[in-house]
């Protein structure tokens, strides 16, 4: 299991769609948002509609579709004071922090609160948490279980504690233990990064943590039990600053509570701190669990880190672009092995489940660069000699920037993504074959439907858009009306796929098409959508 | 408690000559690697040592680290053959008590404090320098001594239930090595000049200093003993201290009413020898017995210096004392003779040494801890044969064991029932191997299992039970870092990768776990489950006292 840091904002899925020009003076019953300044709108996808946060109305507005494809807009409010907006990452509920009146002077001023909207093709309503400072960062967990707010650099408080945090429990409703405050414990350091991690059976049972990257140390909190506070992981002895980047985690062997283990890599080290989280033997600690750090060295600094199976066993795999190495390092006994490689691959992604990895186990990693056309398929099993089976090398017309996983049932495929954002490569993980997609546009954003079954194209400020099937690699190319900001692809009411085209001029324009067919001839195209449903 | 690393080297006094073989260097290079090492090199704790006095009584070394295997050259040497060559304890390394390990590091000034089970490491402060550690035996606590070179004091580490706690005693002699009584109420610090290289010749070295380690009433108390002292140890009643040096036994009385004080000086001969001879002290304190380039064992009696010689059939290039004391072995390298002698009646009836024939050339001894096993051999040409003899059996006869390589050393179970057979002279007889070593039943006349090792041996350890042994190896030079860990009696054999150079293994008994200390500028120790033989390193000593729980 790799995870890496939580970005702040959220990576493709939340766009700013421009001012609302609502310059319009205040009238009679009309709403105050006539009055208003403009103000931003902030697009999302759900699973089940796209939704726009809008500002300045302190409202989101979310457009499930109909079966023919018209909209069927919900106007969901929110608190004054946006901060900031994230969909879960299955798409099923919208998440929108905002800072309520700063500063409160009245008993009537709001309150700081974190809105959870469902976001399914019937959008409402779910809960709003009371958040007890104005804070501006959110972090929501992958599986969509937690929430953390934090102090972003947005806040700009007279006193603000940097190390506050506020775990929010989405599953349950607010009440007095939930939301979770808490000051993390500091050395100076302030949050840069969250990640969750997936469950871990650790010596008191099975439960998730929160880790916390500032620039200096690491902070790990139970989140079944947040309130019981941090454990700080402090990542030098000498005084030197250390700044961890990334956190990789493995649970062990399942049947085991006390080989849970975090690796913490380090910003232009090669050093990798290993941190196994071991009973705690400690009486007046809150905590089961005792991290055990251990420093175990690669042949470099590596750029990226995970956990593997090897048929050896666990390994931690170090990618060393430097020495254009794999490190292949035992937790257990920090003894290391190289992997020569061809190229100075940055990026490592497990396929071991896509591909069928062999019978021993072992895993198969999916080798990228930003700086070499080459991708490689290592399969760390062992033959004589060798701590691996094989490196299976392609090489592109590009070095690759992103990857982008593909749903089932394609998640044999991965979108790559070269770094001019004008060609793409559709890689076939099992026939070890990547076909160029060329678009005549530059800096092509595009979406990957929910259903695996197409891609979603377009170039940000143009009007063309196009679906990609990913069975056929078959292109199919629109042009629509107006200039286009992104584009969501949904789940119908009654079934079905719809795709929101949404245009950035004006007042907000979407264009509905059929997801699984798309036509032009069927397409239905709404424009002053934020203005339709205010009085 | 001291068992716990009793065995880790013979037990045996040596002359600590010149180094002089190839496996010999790999071994003194890795020593001086772990002089600068953040674990430090430990010296002295009980029992082991280079030039240490044998027998039953408790022993330190001095300049020698306390555990791992060295090579020395022992004894006079015959016009014929070269010397025989002694391997033994020769390396830093951490100290075992109960179910932890002590861990200095002299650059911090800390001393690390780690549960072999859970792996959790505590931290204390010692005082400048914490560089030699030695376990103290005590009935409740686990109690360990460390000397701060460069503060010239010792911080006593004392971790009970209560938690740990430290306490600084001044020792202005400073040292480079510890002897400890085997009850844990006496502590010697001191400096072998054998550890020294080319001391200068007016540098004595005779100051010691005596702690009183009762709780409550530690004290410290300097002495000057004979010029250049090469052993210090005790009587088994911790009553008197005696110190081995050139001039000859240096004897203290620990508990007269002044305190510690040095009460006389037992010279080995009149005239002094020119080298001073390989001693052995009874465990009683009332004998030592020397061996020199004379056709000859030398008993001294401690108490008024009467020195009776016993005639031999030639020069002992070899000599050991039982654990007991009871009884002494000599080898007689040129006649292929044993010489057992009755300890203390020999010293009133020289002719009731018993000589028994090898059928094998041999020269060196090794006796185990607990039995009366002995076991005979030579390393001064290449010879794959290894003889046993029970020592106490009427009359005395051996067995020899041929071996598929030529004998360096041997290292028998407490109880005898096995030994851990290393090897030399491999590319003499043919193999690809740097090193082996074997696994030699005794107690069963079954074969002995030969193991070739991927790179030379540093340190070699056996459970005090005697059901496992560990062998440490490595070679800078190819990245090939092992521990080897030999189950008895299975003769099972499992090779562990580590990460880096080892510098000495131990055993934790209490823990029943396997400890290799490697170089690494962070401290780095792995330990192995003897019963499972799951290993874990933990590297980084001093980070895992960075974890900070903010529930506390």
């Amino acid at each position: 299991m790799n995870t890496r840091p939580s970005p702040r904002r959220p990576l493709g899925s939340a766009f700013l769609l421009g001012a609302l020009a609502t310059l319009l003076p205040a009238c009679g019953d009309r709403d105050a948002v006539w009055g208003a300044a403009p103000a931003p709108v902030i697009a999302h996808g759900l699973d089940g509609s796209a939704a726009f946060v809008d500002v300045g109305a302190e409202r989101v507005l979310l457009t499930p579709v109909e079966p023919d494809l018209t909209l069927a807009p919900v106007s969901v409010p929110v608190r004054r004071g946006y901060a900031t907006s994230e969909a879960t990452r299955d798409g099923s509920a919208l998440l929108v922090l905002a800072r309520g009146d700063v500063p409160r002077q009245k008993a009537d001023d709001e309150k700081p609160g974190l809105t959870m909207i469902a976001g399914g093709t019937t959008p409402h309503l779910l809960r709003t948490y009371d958040i007890s400072d104005p804070l501006s960062g959110l972090a929501i967990d992958p599986e969509g279980h937690f929430a953390v707010i934090y102090p972003s650099a947005a806040d700009s408080s007279f006193v603000a504690n940097p190390n506050e945090l506020a775990v929010v429990d989405l599953a349950t409703p607010p009440g007095p233990g939930n939301p979770v405050s808490l000051t993390l414990r500091s050395f100076g350091g302030r949050p840069e990064s969250l990640v969750f991690t997936p469950t871990l059976v650790l010596p008191g049972g099975a439960r998730r943590l929160l880790v916390v990257l500032t620039d200096r140390d690491v902070g790990l909190i139970d989140l079944a039990d947040p309130a019981s506070g941090d454990v700080t992981v402090r990542l030098s002895t000498t005084g030197s600053r250390v700044t961890p980047v990334q956190i990789a985690v493995s649970d062990g062997d399942p049947t085991r509570s006390d080989d849970a283990r975090l690796a913490i890599r380090l910003a232009g080290d090669p050093s990798v701190i290993l941190v196994d989280l071991l009973a705690s033997t400690a009486s007046d600690s809150a905590h089961d669990f005792k991290p055990t750090p251990n420093v175990v060295l690669a042949s470099g600094p590596p750029s990226d880190v995970a956990f593997v199976n090897t048929d050896g066993g666990l390994r931690l795999a170090a990618l060393v672009p430097s020495k254009q190495s794999l490190s292949l390092i035992d937790p257990a006994t920090g003894v290391s092995k190289d992997v020569a490689l061809d190229a100075p691959y940055e990026h490592l992604s497990l396929v071991t489940g896509i591909v069928g990895g062999p019978a021993s186990g072992a895993d198969v990693a999916l080798l990228w660069s930003a700086s070499s056309p080459f991708i490689s398929f290592v399969a760390l099993g062992s033959t004589a000699g060798k701590p691996y089976k094989s490196v299976e090398r392609l090489q592109l017309e590009q070095p690759v920037a992103r990857v982008i996983d593909v749903p089932a049932p394609n998640d044999r495929l991965k979108i790559l993504a070269a770094a001019d954002g004008r060609a793409f490569f559709v890689l076939d993980l099992i026939a070890r074959t990547a076909s160029p997609i060329v678009s005549s546009a530059f800096g092509i954003d595009f979406t990957v439907s929910a259903d695996g079954q197409r891609s979603w194209l377009l170039a940000p400020g143009g009007s063309d858009l196009a679906a990609l099937s990913l069975s056929s690699l078959h292109p199919q190319n629109f042009s629509l009306g107006s200039p286009l900001q992104a584009a969501f692809e949904v789940g119908r009411r009654g079934g079905g796929r719809a795709l929101l085209a949404v245009h950035s001029d004006g007042d907000l324009g979407v264009t509905v098409l059929d997801g699984e067919h798309p036509s032009l001839e069927t397409a239905v195209e709404y424009q002053g959508l934020l203005l339709g449903s205010l009085r | 408690m001291d068992d716990e690393i009793r065995y880790l080297g013979p037990r045996r006094a040596r002359r600590p000559y010149l180094r002089e073989h190839g496996f010999a260097a790999s071994l003194v290079a890795a020593g001086l690697g772990c002089a600068a090492l953040v674990a430090a090199c430990s010296e002295g704790s009980n029992d082991n040592g280079p030039g240490a006095t044998g027998g039953g009584s408790t022993v330190g070394s001095g300049g020698g680290p306390s555990t791992g295997v060295g090579v020395t050259s022992g004894g006079p040497v015959d016009a014929g053959l070269p010397p025989e060559k002694e391997v033994e304890s020769s390396y830093g390394a951490p100290v075992a008590t109960g179910k932890y390990v002590w861990v200095a590091n002299p650059s911090s000034g800390r001393v690390a404090y780690i549960d072999a089970v859970t792996l959790e490491i505590k931290l204390v402060d010692a005082g400048n320098g914490p560089t030699y550690v030695a376990a103290v035996p005590d009935a409740k606590d686990d109690v360990a001594l460390v000397l701060n070179v460069l503060s010239s004091d010792a911080t006593l580490l004392r971790a009970s239930s209560k938690g740990l706690t430290a306490l600084s005693i001044p020792v202005p002699s400073s040292g480079n090595g510890w002897s400890v009584s085997a009850n844990g109420h006496w502590a010697v610090a001191w400096t072998s000049s054998r550890s020294i290289k080319s001391p200068d010749p007016v540098e004595g070295y005779q100051d010691i200093t005596v702690l009183d380690l009762t709780p409550g009433a530690e004290k410290a108390t300097p002495l000057t003993v004979g010029y250049r002292p090469f052993a210090v140890s005790f009587d088994a009643g911790s009553g008197r201290a005696f110190a081995v040096t050139e001039d000859g036994v240096s004897v203290v009385s620990l508990d007269g009413p002044g305190g510690p004080a040095v009460i006389k000086n037992i010279a080995f001969s009149d005239p002094p020898p020119a080298l001073a001879p390989d001693v052995s002290i009874t465990p009683d304190g009332a004998y030592a017995l020397l061996r020199s380039d004379q056709p000859s064992i030398g008993v001294l009696s401690l108490s008024d210096g009467v020195r009776v010689d016993v005639p031999l059939p030639g020069k002992p290039t070899d000599l050991d004392l039982s654990a007991d004391g009871t009884r002494a072995v000599a080898v007689i390298r040129d006649t292929s003779q044993v010489a057992l002698l009755p300890v203390p009646g020999v010293f009133t009836s020289p002719q009731s040494v018993t000589l028994v024939t090898v059928d094998a050339l041999i020269g060196s001894t090794s006796l185990a801890a607990q039995g009366s096993k002995a076991f005979f051999y030579t390393n001064a040409v290449s010879s794959p044969l290894l003889a046993v003899m029970d020592t106490l059996a009427a009359p005395p006869t051996s067995r020899v064991i041929k071996l598929r390589a030529p004998i360096l050393a041997v290292f028998p179970t407490p109880d005898g029932s096995h030994a851990l057979v290393l090897h030399d002279a491999l590319f003499d007889a043919g193999s690809h191997y740097p090193a082996a070593f074997s696994v030699a039943p005794i107690a069963l006349d079954l074969p002995p299992k030969i193991v070739g090792l991927d790179a030379p041996v540093i340190s070699i350890a056996v459970a005090p039970a005697g059901d496992h042994g560990l062998i440490a190896t490595g070679d800078q030079a190819t990245g090939i870092y092992q521990l080897v860990v030999a189950s008895m009696p299975s003769l099972a054999v499992q090779k562990l990768p580590l990460a880096s150079l080892p510098i000495a293994a131990g055993i934790v008994a209490g823990a029943n776990r396997g400890f290799v200390a490697q170089k690494h500028p962070d401290g780095r120790i792995t330990f192995v489950n003897l019963e499972t033989g799951d290993a874990r390193t933990l590297t980084g000593f001093e980070l895992g006292t960075q974890v900070v729980d903010g529930s506390k």
